[in-house]
């Protein structure tokens, strides 16, 4: 936990995934067409403000800085019916295809903060958006997890 | 005239360097209003200045680790006096910058707050015990290994109605030992013919002191902290004085 360091956050949630539901393509980064399905790709996100990074969330020098993240998830079939029900197990919790379950797994001593393997202080998952369909050379059902994440400057 | 903005401040209360907690720091400086209107006051009232008051409020994360966290020392300090320092500006990294420093006692604490899905928040509040002193930093937050002297920079030295105040935080230390500070002025920036004016009580741990001397410091100039470690390996400490 040394800075905020972006890209190794990114790969910190991509292998919480897949860690624990080894079912999912994970990506780090968007790889552009050339994903696995099911999948989850890891973006930058924006807040209700629009806001990405909060640098300054309290004063010290190794302060907390706020980081909005998203984890998009895309499944296909070509029956909608088989599409939306495997979209139903990744944002469903208590199941172990449960997306919201495997980032929420406690991995820290404390039982408590969500650290990432020791990469932020803490992270939450507090919502997934409706699922969606996106048009293109293979129709996609998408669902987007919001992560919000404490890290020291 | 300049503009501050709120990023790098040092907030330490006793032996706890609070600063990479908060998120909301706010102190206020009250008197109480007197009313001396008469009945020949012509539609006004007239008030003067009475006793002065000042307060502490911090709002920040919270941490419940059993050890290094936030809460276990604030439950611990419900009651006593606590030794406060905010330098609001550069983090008091550099020697002079403005320093606040006072004795509080606390008057409120909440050990958890937030909605479900926040961040853990905890807020506490101060009430001074005696007055605010408005110094300057005459060692920032850093770890010394050994005995040493800081160095020197000027100040304003009391006159025969003021006093200087010191401000003593031990933040960290490594081993077992002591470490005692003294400060110490003179007439002259290269501090040839140093008086020692203030020294603290020996620290065993982390910990903070509030003290003073009453004036007058005539002729002297400069100003500087010494300190004497005995045991300890390492030993970060942060120490500001100011005259009021």
């Amino acid at each position: 936990m040394s800075g905020v360091d972006i890209n190794a956050i990114r790969e910190a949630i991509a292998a919480q995934i897949a860690a624990h539901v080894p079912a999912v393509h994970c990506y780090a980064f968007d790889p552009g067409d050339s994903v696995n399905y099911p999948c989850a790709i890891v973006y930058p996100a924006g807040g209700p403000g629009g806001e990405f990074i909060g640098y300054q969330q309290t004063f010290g020098p190794r302060g907390i800085a706020g980081v909005e993240m998203a984890v998009e998830v895309r499944v296909t079939a070509p029956d909608p019916v088989v599409a939306q029900k495997a979209m139903g197990v990744l944002v469903s919790t208590g199941n172990p295809g449960s997306v919201h379950d495997a980032l929420m797994a406690p991995d820290s001593t404390d039982g408590q903060a969500i650290t990432l393997g020791g990469v932020v202080e803490n992270m939450f998952v507090p919502s997934v958006s409706p699922f969606v369909v996106r048009a293109g050379a293979v129709p996609e059902l998408v669902a987007v997890f919001r992560l919000i994440i404490k890290e020291r400057r | 005239m300049a503009v501050y903005a709120n990023t790098n401040m040092m907030l330490a209360v006793d032996g706890v360097l609070l600063s990479s907690e908060a998120k909301m720091v706010e102190h206020t400086a009250t008197v109480d209003e007197i009313d001396v209107t008469t009945v020949d006051a012509a539609g006004w009232r007239k008030k003067i200045p009475g006793l002065a008051t000042h307060s502490l409020v911090v709002d920040g994360f919270q941490d419940f680790d059993a050890t290094t966290g936030l809460d276990p020392f604030f439950q611990a300090t419900t009651t006593g006096q606590n030794v406060v320092t905010f330098a609001p500006i550069n983090g008091g990294a550099t020697i002079g910058d403005v320093a606040y420093i006072f004795a509080a006692r606390t008057t409120k604490r909440v050990a958890l707050k937030g909605s479900v899905g926040e961040a853990a928040g905890f807020a506490a509040d101060w009430v001074g015990d005696g007055r605010t002193v408005r110094g300057q930093v005459i060692h920032p937050v850093a770890a010394r290994s050994a005995t040493g002297n800081g160095t020197a920079t000027t100040f304003t030295a009391p006159t025969a109605t003021q006093s200087l105040w010191a401000a003593f935080h031990v933040l960290s230390v490594t081993g077992t030992g002591t470490i005692t500070f003294n400060v110490q002025t003179d007439d002259n920036a290269g501090m040839t013919t140093p008086t020692t004016r203030i020294t603290s009580s020996a620290f065993a741990g982390i910990g903070g002191q509030f003290s003073s001397l009453a004036g007058a410091l005539t002729g002297e100039t400069h100003t500087r902290v010494t300190w004497t470690i005995s045991g300890f390996t390492s030993v970060t400490f942060v120490v500001s004085s100011g005259t009021n």
